[in-house]
């Protein structure tokens, strides 16, 4: 069954068709949450929030790329939860428990140093991810991690396409500053950049 | 401005778009003509690529468990239409209110004000007739006990005199002067009979008639109030401390049914 299909089944109430809708989406949904929010349970909280949010709300899509419709209703749950966290700042022992669980393991291929360096990588990314603005995380998240161009950039986040540019580009001079910091962790041909620029 | 070494936002931003393949053909040839001259220019692209490589390699992570809905989670909310209605009924009834003390104030207020004049004209009146002759009265009294054990009709006459002089000027009341004089010539008449009685001349003191016309005068203004007046006096009670009360109970109720709604729809 093709995704209009599906659309239009789960506008009637069919929850079994919008249920396929967000297996195809669900992957996505969570990435990007779990770039903007920094954590799986945050993260995970977010996604479901969303996808909730989209079934009650699939009477207002008319048309269009579903995927930017979905994204920006994520994008708004992840801002809901981030205000939500910023009110109850404590995190519990376990969530904390969770995210050490969530680091990766060394796969066959890769020696137990490389996974380290690896996983060191991820956090040091992840981090700067973190220090940005939300507003110009999710930009940075959604064309530069998730491969989205800047028209549907524009549509998830319902900003022109000027603000997209703007905000993509101070977030990568941001995590450009902030990735230098962390020079012995960056690819080789990130550090000769940064040498060749000193 | 300047961002990173030394290039500009606006060329941050040319360069941010120029390497997504986002930049009109125009401006897209114009900087690739400037980026082969200028190093610095190039060398802050080449960062730029850098940076949305590392950011583009992290990986993607499997979801924890699967968002599929359940019918329980979509589950219509039953509290939330009924929050909604009962909120925007109280909005409604508050409003309603709030015109209501508005309209009888604004009736009130424009009544009001013509019949206040009027009856401030109309107490003038009275009391001015009241304290003239009372003014008056006590003097011809004096002068008629004054005249019981030293009549001297020439003094009882002048007493009287400015006494009806000041009467004659209130017009309003033409027939106090008469009063005032007969009473004088009569104080006078008695005066030289040598009979001084002065309770007698009390008891018919104009300052008593006079009131009475001025009253008698009030009493035809008030019956000649339009019926203004009675729909003032029975809005006033309304305007005042018991819609206040409706109003604020209202207000109340408002402002927590909002709240209630709000955090219930937030929570989904």
């Amino acid at each position: 069954m093709d995704e209009l299909a599906l659309i239009q089944g789960a506008k009637s109430g069919d929850l079994d068709a919008f249920n396929r809708l967000v297996l195809n989406y669900q992957g996505l949904a969570f990435n990007v949450a779990l770039r903007i929010m920094g954590d799986e349970p945050s993260a995970a909280d977010a996604t479901q929030e969303a996808f909730i949010s989209a079934y009650r709300g699939l009477k207002r899509y008319r048309g269009g790329s579903f995927r930017a419709w979905l994204l920006r209703i994520v994008t708004n749950a992840c801002y809901d939860e981030l205000r939500r966290l910023k009110r109850r700042p404590a995190a519990s022992l376990d969530e904390m428990m969770e995210q050490e669980a969530a680091l990766p393991v060394a796969s066959p291929t890769e020696g137990p140093e490389a996974a380290v360096q690896r996983s060191e990588l991820i956090r040091v990314i992840e981090d700067c991810l973190q220090g940005l603005a939300p507003e110009f995380r999710v930009v940075a998240v959604l064309v530069d991690i998730q491969g989205f161009n800047y028209q549907e950039v524009a549509e998830s986040i319902g900003k022109p396409l000027g603000t997209v540019k703007s905000r993509l580009a101070r977030a990568r001079a941001k995590l450009r500053e902030c990735l230098q910091e962390h020079g012995e962790l960056l690819p080789t041909s990130i550090r000769l950049q940064n040498e060749a620029a000193r | 401005m300047t961002d990173i070494e030394g290039t500009t936002h606006r060329d941050l931003e040319r360069l941010s778009a120029f390497m997504d393949g986002e930049l009109s053909p125009a401006e897209a040839e114009k900087l690739a003509a400037r980026l082969k001259t200028d190093k610095q220019l190039s060398g802050t692209l080449e960062g730029l690529r850098a940076t949305a490589a590392v950011v583009g390699g992290l990986p993607d992570v499997r979801p924890p468990q699967s968002f599929a809905l359940t019918e329980e989670m979509v589950r219509p909310r039953r509290a939330y239409p009924i929050l909604q209605l009962s909120t925007a009924m109280a909005a409604l009834g508050f409003v309603l209110v709030v015109g209501a003390d508005l309209y009888l104030n604004n009736i009130g207020s424009s009544a009001v004000d013509i019949p206040e004049q009027a009856f401030f004209a109309a107490d003038e009146l009275a009391s001015q007739a009241e304290e003239r002759p009372a003014d008056a009265a006590p003097a011809a009294a004096s002068g008629l006990e004054e005249a019981a054990a030293e009549p001297a009709p020439g003094e009882l006459a002048a007493a009287a005199e400015p006494q009806a002089d000041s009467i004659e000027d209130a017009d309003v009341l033409p027939a106090q002067p008469i009063l005032g004089a007969d009473e004088a010539a009569a104080g006078e008449a008695r005066a030289e009979q040598g009979a001084a009685e002065p309770e007698a001349v009390f008891e018919e003191q104009p300052a008593a008639e006079g009131a009475l016309k001025a009253d008698g005068q009030r009493e035809s203004l008030t019956e000649e109030l339009p019926a203004q007046v009675s729909v003032a006096e029975e809005a006033a009670p309304f305007s005042q401390g018991p819609l206040r009360v409706v109003e604020i109970g209202l207000a109340a109720i408002v402002i927590l049914l909002l709240g209630l709604t709000l955090w219930v729809r937030q929570r989904g």
